[in-house]
């Protein structure tokens, strides 16, 4: 990586670049992407506020990007793009970052762009977990989940007097190794790097204890069981918050920033969709889904996408899938999470993206070379060819490898500096041991140039996404003359997005304010049935139809009746039914 | 005259006998005052106070007792108001976090006022009765109490200072659009008569109604065509007293606030489209956030009592048949308090939420013991079975006002005009009938649930090393045993507690210069010592996630080495600190 190169384009300053290099996205710090914000803020489509300071004191930002001024009565819907849900995934505040700053700097110069803010407003909370976040950069260096409310893990009536540590001095936090009879674990035979668990079914004898690294200090024989902090985040949303669990903190939104955030979800009405950045996924992988009406047992946990959603998010999954070519299904979703709260208490439409993770499925060159060589003498008396090359590969590496093992692979093959080598080690409690592992965020970060392809895939799709938001019109059915200065008038509300007004989600919590169609009648003029204003709480999507009529008394000469759409977050209308519209016969 | 001359006759001897020897004081027949000491601090307990008198009355208490109480500021309501505990505690004895503690709070419900009274009245009666009764001294020497008189301060107040029903003003008071149609708390009730009263409203419809006027008591309405569909009555019923504010066809369906703190705890909180009036996230509203705090910044905290009202119950949880059902060893200790009582609160019953009233999501006493492991109850006060309590099949509550307020509960029914409905009659109970109780009978209510407060505070844990035996073992070896005794019913350590790992766990050390500690644990057997349960490490220190069960002992053994004097300490959450110094020679 080039901290040059890397600066200036969190900066959106284009480098000479040079002819080989492919772009790069570095993973920010919290001052550097303070600084980018700051300098986001000082354009006239962006402006910078804070949800709060994290339980350690530092600011939560929050970036408000937006197009032409609002038009009278429209109101415009938003999307939400948070990342930095939690320490390990502070590589994707760079994504949302790179939105914020395209944003900004294509706005009045990309189409595409300008026609997107002006219909769109985009919330950006880069980095939720500030605080995981300032572990990525500390040292030693070590993956911090565990941000918030600290508990008593091992309960021996201390609380915190058994953290992780770097206790070899590389300045990592890796694991401990220790040949163990009573241990589970065995080296894999087809990387003997990789650790895992013994197949006692098979016969298969455990020969190592695995230790995070750090120290028995409080001498219960127990390794680094005990940090100091444990609620994280991520886990401390009201929904289907995990009571007790060491994760989830005393209550939710006892994390200063998760109450943050959801203060200002709740003071922003416009938000329609949200993007969230991180581990969960619902866009790749078959999404968990529920009956619409919920469980049969009132307060049973509910999980998963109601059907009449998933079906939605199906098609959002297709085409995203599509834009980006991400595969990566994610863990799925999370009780107390953010995502979760976000679809399920607030009825959000709400896409989880995980970006990026370690293949499985990679296959190493040789065997790709070996595959191409059965391509290319075909065997007419052979299954066919791919399958043969599969049952062949499989053959010669013998017993399968285990998932560590596949990581391994991909990770040598890349030549990333991934891995500390089991180093032998005399531990002050444990005697001999070997440390080493996966180094912290290897199997999380993607590269600098990884990064920024995902962020060019990215871009593209957000801006399809303001398509997609229902903008209901009015249209005007019929505007008859009955006669005697009495008039039918029929108005249709329609909507023409693929997302239906709102979700089913949003429905059954009642949280998003329901479409309001007023009728707005001249001087002299009289309603003589109908409802003066007409509350839709729900219109289908792509060409879904509300049907509304009203009788009136017109004097003649009048200024011509209005229908007035009136919306917290699906634009707005106005119709004016002339009486040239009006047919002058009486049916 | 009589009774003046036998207070002088009283105070005559004592003055006398102060001079010479003390007499012991002698129970009285009020309220366990001794008959010879005055009250300190006069309070009318027949009648209920708004926000800022009870405030002052607590503030009296404090004045005149400043040994025993003080109060702390922990929050504000959403209008503005304090939140105030006061904790109850001999302050020479101690400071309060260090000894067990019980919560007691009222008037979560604004509308469900009169557990603000019996709050008050459990102060006013420890100040009085610490140092007169040995009960009273020791109860507030040992553990302490920290009282709120009101979680709705606003609810209280609006309740009482404007028309309402006996329902209503039960929310907090934060804006919320009921009706959903972008405007908040524009369509409330209307006071139409200025009576400070919201009584019903009925419209004279001849052979069109739904309702006639009931053949003995033309107070009362009576509904038409339960038998016979095709029946009409010459009465409309229209609803609560109020008009169309917003113009929306309908009436008094945006009212101030909306909601119910009392579904607002973390425990088996769900959202509102699940629990009616849960608000947006748990704890969302001030009143409900400090409270929160404070409680899991006092892990003291033993007991937790919740006053609400009516029906004459006796609640706990579960809240939702969802939970299952709490522990067998905590199910004791309920059942105990409960049935005990019953028998302190006639016509009050010992119940489940769910199963016997209805579920409940996220309230308070759920949080208290399902969150934090404390045994907890909701007294809803006040049952109009109070009324009546001789008569199987009583007369209703037109008899009872009509003979007992001499119909001073019951507005009229009397003309009025509704801007739509044109010319109606307005009348119906005041607010003040049906939930609380009449004045003459609030201080038999507060005193039988304030000492049911007392009942249950006297449960918590109570920490005492029982014996200590020293005792040679081989060579230079000693056993050390050490009895543990808890003599009261509620455990250190509930089974909840225990169970989902709350708090901290109960500890007990052993240490002391030159004399070495080899092994330690419980020891089960007495007859068979070599059952001992040695912990697997830091045998001078053993950590029991399980505490000390309500009325139990807890045997453990020591093998230490060396002479000395060594101290056997239990520390833990909910009771005080216990030591004591065992000489090893």
């Amino acid at each position: 990586m080039i901290p040059a190169l890397s600066a200036a384009l969190v900066l959106g300053l284009c480098a000479p670049a040079q002819e080989t290099a492919a772009p790069e996205l570095p993973v920010l710090d919290n001052a550097t992407l303070s600084q980018a914000l700051a300098e986001l803020d000082a354009s006239a489509q962006a402006e910078l506020d804070t949800l709060g300071a994290s339980r350690d004191g530092r600011p939560v930002h929050v970036l408000t990007i937006h197009g032409a001024p609002r038009a009278e009565g429209e109101a415009r819907p938003a999307i939400l793009v948070a990342a930095g849900l939690d320490g390990p995934h502070a590589y994707t505040s760079s994504l949302a970052l790179e939105h914020a700053r395209r944003l900004v700097q294509g706005y009045g110069r990309d189409d595409a762009v300008t026609r997107f803010l002006d219909a769109t407003t985009v919330y950006v909370l880069p980095r939720l977990d500030v605080d995981g976040a300032a572990a990525r950069f500390a040292r030693p260096l070590d993956e911090v989940l565990a941000t918030g409310y600290g508990v008593d893990d091992d309960r021996d009536g201390r609380q915190g007097e058994d953290p992780r540590a770097d206790v070899d001095g590389d300045g990592l936090v890796t694991w401990m190794r220790v040949r163990d009879a009573e241990g589970e674990w065995i080296a894999d035979p087809v990387d003997p790097r990789a650790m895992r668990k013994a197949d006692r079914a098979k016969g298969e004898l455990g020969e190592y204890a695995l230790y995070r690294e750090g120290y028995d200090a409080d001498g219960d024989e127990r390794v680094a069981e005990d940090g100091p902090r444990n609620a994280q985040v991520d886990r401390n949303f009201p929904r289907a918050w995990a009571e007790h669990a060491d994760d989830a903190g005393r209550y939710p939104t006892d994390e200063p920033a998760v109450l943050g955030a959801v203060e200002f979800v709740l003071a922003h009405d416009d938000l329609v969709l949200a993007l969230c950045y991180g581990e969960q996924g619902n866009l790749v992988g078959k999404p968990a889904t529920q009956p619409d009406g919920g469980p049969r047992q009132r307060g049973a946990l509910e999980l998963g996408l109601h059907e009449r959603d998933a079906a939605v998010v199906k098609e959002l999954g297709a085409r995203y899938r599509e834009a980006t070519k991400n595969t990566v299904e994610g863990v799925g979703e999370q009780p107390g999470s953010f995502a979760s709260w976000l679809y399920h208490h607030r009825g959000l439409w709400t896409l989880d993206v995980a970006p990026w993770a370690v293949p499985l499925d990679f296959t190493p060159p040789a065997a790709e070379d070996a595959a191409a060589e059965e391509r290319a003498a075909p065997d007419a008396a052979a299954p066919a060819t791919a399958e043969r090359g599969k049952a062949k590969a499989k053959a010669d590496e013998g017993p399968e490898a285990s998932d560590d093992a596949k990581r391994l692979r991909w990770l040598d093959h890349e030549g990333r500096d991934a891995f500390a080598p089991w180093t032998p080690f005399e531990h002050p409690q444990l005697g001999a041991v070997e440390v080493g592992g996966f180094k912290p965020y290897a199997l999380v970060e993607p590269t600098p140039t990884k990064l920024a392809e995902l962020a060019d895939a990215h871009q593209a799709w957000l801006l399809t996404l303001g398509e997609l938001l229902p903008r209901p019109r009015l249209e005007l059915e019929r505007f008859d003359a009955l006669g005697g200065g009495l008039y039918e008038l029929r108005v249709a509300l329609v909507n023409d997005a693929l997302l239906p007004f709102p979700s089913h989600a949003a429905t059954r919590a009642g949280t998003v304010a329901p479409l309001q169609v007023r009728l707005e009648l001249p001087a002299g003029a009289t309603l003589v049935a109908g409802e003066a204003r007409e509350l839709v709480e729900t219109l289908d999507a792509a060409g879904g139809r509300r049907a509304l009529r009203w009788l009136v008394t017109l004097p003649a000469g009048a200024d011509a009746p209005r229908v007035r759409l009136v919306s917290r977050n699906a634009g707005g209308a106005v119709l004016t039914a002339t009486q040239d519209q009006a047919a002058q016969e009486v049916r | 005259m009589l009774t003046l001359l036998t207070a002088l006759a009283l105070l005559v001897p004592q003055t006398g006998a102060a001079q010479a020897a003390p007499t012991p004081p002698r129970p009285g027949g009020v309220n366990g005052l001794p008959l010879e000491r005055p009250r300190k601090v006069d309070i009318a307990f027949n009648r209920l106070y708004d926000d800022a008198e009870l405030y002052a009355h607590f503030d009296r208490i404090e004045a005149a007792y400043p040994e025993l109480v003080s109060h702390e500021v922990i929050g504000h309501s959403v209008e503005g108001r304090e939140m105030r505990v006061y904790t109850v505690h001999a302050k020479a004895a101690g400071d309060a976090r260090d000894v067990p503690a019980m919560w007691v709070d009222a008037n979560v419900h604004g509308n469900e006022i009169q557990g603000g009274e019996v709050t008050l009245y459990l102060a006013w009666y420890l100040c009085e009765n610490y140092g007169a009764l040995d009960e009273v001294t020791e109860l507030l020497d040992g553990s302490a109490f920290y009282v709120l008189p009101m979680v709705n301060p606003d609810g209280r107040h609006h309740w009482i200072h404007d028309a309402h029903n006996p329902h209503s003003s039960r929310t907090g008071y934060r804006p919320v659009d009921d009706d959903r149609d972008g405007v908040a708390d524009e369509d409330p009730p209307d006071d139409l008569d200025g009576d400070g009263q919201i009584t019903m409203m009925r419209k004279y419809v001849p052979g069109e109604g739904t309702h006639r006027i009931d053949r003995d008591d033309p107070r009362v309405m009576e509904r038409v065509g339960r038998e016979n569909p095709e029946e009409r009555g010459d009465w409309l019923l229209l609803g609560s007293e109020g008009i169309d504010n917003d113009g929306d066809g309908r009436v008094n369906e945006d009212g101030a606030g909306g909601y119910d703190m009392n579904r607002a705890w973390p425990s088996s909180w769900q959202p509102e489209h699940v629990q009616y009036g849960a608000g947006p996230y748990p704890l969302s509203w001030p009143e409900t956030r400090c409270i929160a705090e404070f409680v899991l910044a006092h892990p003291n905290l033993a007991a937790v009592q919740s006053f609400h009202n009516a029906g004459g119950m006796i609640l706990r949880g579960p809240g939702a048949e969802v939970f299952g059902e709490y522990p067998r060893a905590d199910l004791r200790v309920y059942d105990e308090l409960g049935k005990d009582g019953e028998l302190m609160l006639p016509f009050y019953r010992y119940m489940v939420i769910w199963k016997d009233l209805y579920s409940v999501f996220g309230g308070f006493v759920n949080w208290t013991y399902e969150g934090l492991g404390i045994i907890s109850f909701t007294n809803e006060l006040w049952t109009d079975d109070r009324e009546f309590p001789d008569d199987e099949d009583a007369p209703d509550r037109h008899w009872f006002d009509d003979h007992l307020r001499l119909g001073a509960g019951f507005v009229d029914w009397h003309p009025a005009h509704h801007p739509l409905y044109g010319d109606i009659e307005i009348g119906g109970f005041r607010k003040d009938v049906g939930r609380v109780p009449p004045s003459f009978m609030i201080e038999e209510m507060c005193h039988r649930n304030a000492l049911f407060c007392v009942e249950h505070a006297r449960a918590m844990p109570c920490v005492t090393v029982r014996s200590v035996e020293v005792a040679p073992l081989a060579g230079d070896l000693r056993a050390v045993d050490v009895v543990l005794e808890n003599d009261r019913a509620i455990p250190t350590r509930t089974a909840r507690a225990a169970q989902e790992r709350v708090g901290e766990p109960d500890v007990v050390t052993l240490e002391g210069d030159g004399v070495e500690v080899l092994a330690g644990g419980p020891n089960p057997d007495r007859w068979h010592p070599e059952r001992m349960q040695p912990a697997e490490r830091d045998p001078a220190r053993l950590v029991l996630e399980q505490g000390l069960g309500g009325r139990s002992e807890l045997h453990l053994r020591w093998i230490v080495r060396g002479t000395g004097n060594v101290t056997v300490r239990w520390r833990g959450e909910k009771a005080r600190d216990v030591s004591q110094l065992v000489p090893i020679e």
